[in-house]
């Protein structure tokens, strides 16, 4: 075996042991039994992940050593999730024999590309411009140092890295590393596939348990597995990859939260809003507007004591880690936004930039029209299933968001449109893809569930027992 | 560690900041500080600096101890 290989068998045993563990702690969020499984894979993936980031945490403090670190956050999972965990399975009937072979040729279609997606991840050390100067600098530096070293947040030193942004993935890589003992950004680059087998997992066994068709399920798998423009590797490295599967979290959690599928699903939208504050600011808003969602959306199932509880669940957890987070570090300016273009003086200057932003998002919508029309005519053709719509309304504020923001760029508006809409927009793609599978499934979904859970319908429904 | 290196684009110095982590660095600033190392590249060399290892196409120099370096003109 070459050294490549002998370091990327290293790394995968290291995430499937991860993976392990947070599949054991996930435990504490879904219900046993078939209606949750590829769910918790998908989540257990994610809470592994962030046991090594914590493990590094800790050991940052001056904590134990990563693996001893990882070890004991292992094993507190493992407790939480046996002590902690729902009673009662949740199962689903079997899928039926109709289309067997539509859908393995769609479940082979979406293993090619989580096969193309490793490869292009791992075919050379992640190299963009933002993992070098900004997400690899921090994990390399915390992983080298043993510590959070002060100049990070220092401005002069390293005010172009954004010392205001969240240090979750940086972390993964120093506890990564610090786990197998060394820097590998090659090996580390398998992170990237493992987050898109959770984003795939969670999307099909949310879709799955909410009712959608298997066929419809599987078709959005395999063509979310195959969009390159978020699975490329010039998106290996930076946190777009990691904040897409947590913003599917937060979606899916919100929804099951309104319509109260499980007694973990409140549970599950305080984690995922945790997971997603941690990765990038935008987790943040984020999580903020899955609470004006939960607020504001269509009626659907919720009442009103529901919609206040997820929108609690969705905006506390997130405010509290960067309250404590500016707390200890120190509060960082965004560097690249001037909010000061809406003071009332600066009308005339804001209305240019505005204007100018619209002109600039306008040119890269244009550029990349066909994936913008693909998901308007997807969105079009489904029905109104407000389980499956409020993700498309989080996608929706979240674009709002990322479109508007050029307009108080301090380098312009083209310049920010330029490098980043494309690739922050398509971190929502897989948000959007359950939203629209799920209309495409129509109103009659977001019911299924047997064992110990009960059918819910799209206009109302009660609790689970799990 | 300071990087002085003419004409190196931000490409270079991200590159640099991060080959060199967990030390930081910076890029042509107006003064060094007493102790840190500097990756001179170019024709100047800065005056009483001590050449610690020839590099390609440059050489890794210490500013001298107790006193800010005059960085190369």
């Amino acid at each position: 075996m070459t050294a490549l290989g002998a370091s990327l068998a290293e790394m995968a045993v290291l995430l499937l042991a991860a993976g392990a563990a947070g599949f054991f702690a996930a435990g504490a969020l879904h219900p046993a039994g078939s209606a949750h499984r590829a769910e918790r894979i998908g989540w257990g993936v994610c809470l592994g992940l962030a046991f090594l980031s914590g493990a590094a945490l800790l050991a940052s403090l001056g904590g134990p050593h990563p693996r001893v670190g990882l070890a004991i956050l292992a094993v507190a999972g493992a407790a939480a999730g046996r002590l902690l965990a729902p009673r009662g399975p949740a199962s689903m009937p079997p899928p039926a024999g109709r289309h067997r072979a539509a859908h393995t040729l769609l479940g082979l279609t979406a293993a090619a590309g989580v096969l193309l997606y490793a490869l292009r991840a791992v075919i050379r050390p992640m190299w963009s411009i933002d993992f070098l100067a900004i997400w690899g600098l921090k994990g390399r530096t915390i992983f080298a140092a043993g510590a959070i070293p002060r100049w990070l947040s220092d401005p002069r030193l390293a005010g172009f890295s954004h010392p205001e942004y969240p240090l979750g993935l940086p972390l993964l890589y120093a506890g990564a590393s610090g786990v197998i003992g060394r820097w590998d950004d090659q090996a580390l680059a398998l992170l990237f596939p493992a987050f898109q087998i959770a984003t795939l997992a969670v999307l099909f066994g949310w879709l799955r348990r909410r009712g959608a068709g298997r066929g419809v399920t599987l078709a959005a798998v395999a063509l979310l597995a195959l969009f390159e423009p978020l699975y490329s590797g010039f998106l290996t490295g930076m946190a777009d990859v990691p904040l897409s599967v947590a913003v599917l979290l937060v979606g899916t959690a919100l929804s099951d939260a309104m319509d109260g599928t499980d007694s973990r699903a409140l549970a599950r939208l305080a984690v995922a809003s945790l997971l997603a504050s941690s990765v990038k600011n935008e987790g943040l808003f984020l999580a903020s507007a899955a609470a004006a969602v939960a607020i504001l959306a269509p009626r659907g199932a919720a009442d009103r004591s529901r919609r206040l509880q997820a929108a609690a669940a969705a905006i506390l957890p997130a405010a509290s880690l960067t309250i404590v987070v500016r707390a200890v570090r120190g509060a960082a300016p965004l560097r690249d936004f001037d909010f000061g273009l809406l003071a009332p003086s600066r009308l005339g200057e804001f209305l240019a930039r505005a204007a100018e932003a619209v002109s600039a998002d306008a040119h890269v919508a244009a550029r990349s029209w066909i994936f913008p029309a693909s998901i308007a005519v997807l969105v079009l053709a489904g029905r109104r299933a407000s389980w499956a719509g409020r993700l498309l309304w989080l996608a929706g504020a979240a674009l709002a968001v990322y479109l508007a923001l050029p307009a108080f760029a301090v380098l312009g508006p083209e310049w920010l449109a330029e490098t980043t809409l494309f690739r922050t927009a398509a971190a929502l793609v897989p948000l959007a893809a359950a939203g629209i599978a799920g209309r495409l499934s129509g109103p009659g979904s977001g019911k299924r569930e047997t064992g110990n859970e009960e059918h819910q319908s799209d206009a109302g429904a009660g609790p689970v027992s799990a | 560690m300071a990087l002085f290196a003419p004409g190196a684009d931000e490409s270079a110095f991200y590159l640099a900041v991060y080959e060199f982590a967990p030390l930081p660095v910076r890029l042509n600033p107006p003064s060094v500080s007493p102790g840190w190392l500097a990756a001179v590249y170019g024709a100047g060399r800065p005056p009483g600096w001590t050449a610690v290892r020839e590099l390609p196409g440059g050489v890794l120099m210490q500013a001298p101890p107790g006193a800010s370096g005059e960085p190369p003109r």
